[in-house]
């Protein structure tokens, strides 16, 4: 339907773009040009985009005053620490493969049982490996 | 290193090298006004890298909580969901072009790791290829005259947050994301498309239907709590 009159650009081009045109997608000139000389031509088509625009505008206000909320401080600082702890990976990681390699220190603890006709021996080795990332 | 040797080391390393990160932070902060223009990601140390992340990506904690509460509908996994994605963004920041959008970066890790990670059902098809319909002629063909007038803008305007979280958290999926990308965070269709990972003319489609789904939803709400969109101004309030 349109609204009677005649139009360079019909009603029935214009009406199906006009949310296109609300949200700002019309990124053709020609295009925009000749939507918004159809507004200037046609009251119908200009009060309905106002309209619809208006109805857009009040929705999204709805949506972002309810749905806007601070995170909790907690997720905050967990952030701040998984970032601390990721950082601390991808240094290791990177010093590993440009070759500067850790400094190491071994804790060796030897225990060794021998029973009384010396035959059978027990030995128990522990080994504690700490790494620490040159600076 | 695997993660889990990395967290044993963590306590007595931690405290240094969140020093040094700390002094480097300083040092790029003072330095902040001679600091060309493009980020030469090559000559970026991973500190400094840290610490842009720090500055730029940190500060969207609310706003990614704020979409991932109506992804996930609930706190608990919302806020794993925020963490996350924040993991994924930290340990492939080296691939983020310094100068191109990190809000919409973040929101498309954000969206994608909800979608195989957090949505209860996996196996859940996305909604059919219905949804490719000409979106364009759904409502638009002709003149209306019965579309947002001010009686129903006061109507809505008096629907408390409740209701409106409600009625996002009732859409569909696909729907809520799109609506919520577009009249929230203001992503455009092609940013939408990218976040979302779906053609633009499924973006509108989504943002179509879902904006329509959502305003039929909210104008329920108000008649069941006894506002009524055809009583004229004054007697929007019961």
């Amino acid at each position: 339907m349109s609204c009677g009159e005649h139009h360079n650009t019909p009603c029935e081009q214009v009406l199906p773009n006009l949310i296109l045109y609300i949200d700002q997608e019309i990124f053709d000139n020609d295009q925009l040009n000749a939507v918004e000389i159809h507004f200037g031509e046609c009251l119908p088509c200009k009060e309905q985009m106002e309209r619809e625009h208006a109805a857009l505008m009040l929705m999204r206000n709805l949506l972002t005053r309810s749905c806007i909320e601070d995170a909790p401080q907690s997720l905050h600082e967990r952030l701040i620490e998984q970032t601390a702890q990721l950082h601390q990976q991808m240094a290791a990681q990177e010093a590993l493969l440009n070759g500067h390699y850790m400094e190491t220190t071994y804790t060796e603890t030897t225990y060794t049982e021998i029973t009384i006709d010396g035959q059978t021996q027990i030995e128990i080795t522990r080994e504690i490996r700490r790494e620490f990332p040159l600076e | 290193m695997t993660a889990s040797a990395g967290n044993k080391l963590k306590a007595k390393d931690n405290n240094a090298l969140i020093k040094v990160a700390l002094a480097k932070m300083s040092e790029i902060s003072k330095s902040a006004d001679n600091l060309p223009a493009v980020i030469d990601r090559e000559k970026e140390s991973l500190a400094e890298r840290t610490a842009r992340f720090e500055n730029d990506a940190l500060v969207f904690t609310s706003q990614l909580y704020s979409a991932a509460l109506r992804y996930t509908k609930n706190s608990h996994d919302a806020q794993d969901l925020v963490q996350d994605t924040y993991a994924k963004a930290f340990t492939s920041f080296h691939q983020f072009e310094p100068g191109t959008n990190l809000k919409a970066w973040l929101y498309r890790i954000l969206t994608t790791t909800f979608i195989n990670n957090y949505r209860k059902d996996q196996r859940r098809p996305l909604i059919s290829g219905s949804e490719l319909e000409d979106w364009q002629i759904a409502d638009a063909s002709s003149h209306t005259s019965d579309l947002g007038k001010s009686a129903e803008d006061e109507v809505l305007e008096n629907i408390a947050d409740k209701d409106v979280k409600d009625a996002l958290a009732a859409m569909p999926e696909e729907f809520r994301m799109a609506v919520y990308l577009s009249d929230v965070e203001g992503f455009t269709y092609k940013e939408i498309s990218e976040i979302m990972a779906v053609p633009t003319g499924t973006v509108m489609s989504r943002l179509h239907r879902g904006r329509k789904l959502l305003r039929e939803s909210l104008a329920a709400y108000a008649k069941e709590r006894g506002f009524s969109v055809n009583q004229k101004s004054g007697g929007a309030q019961s």
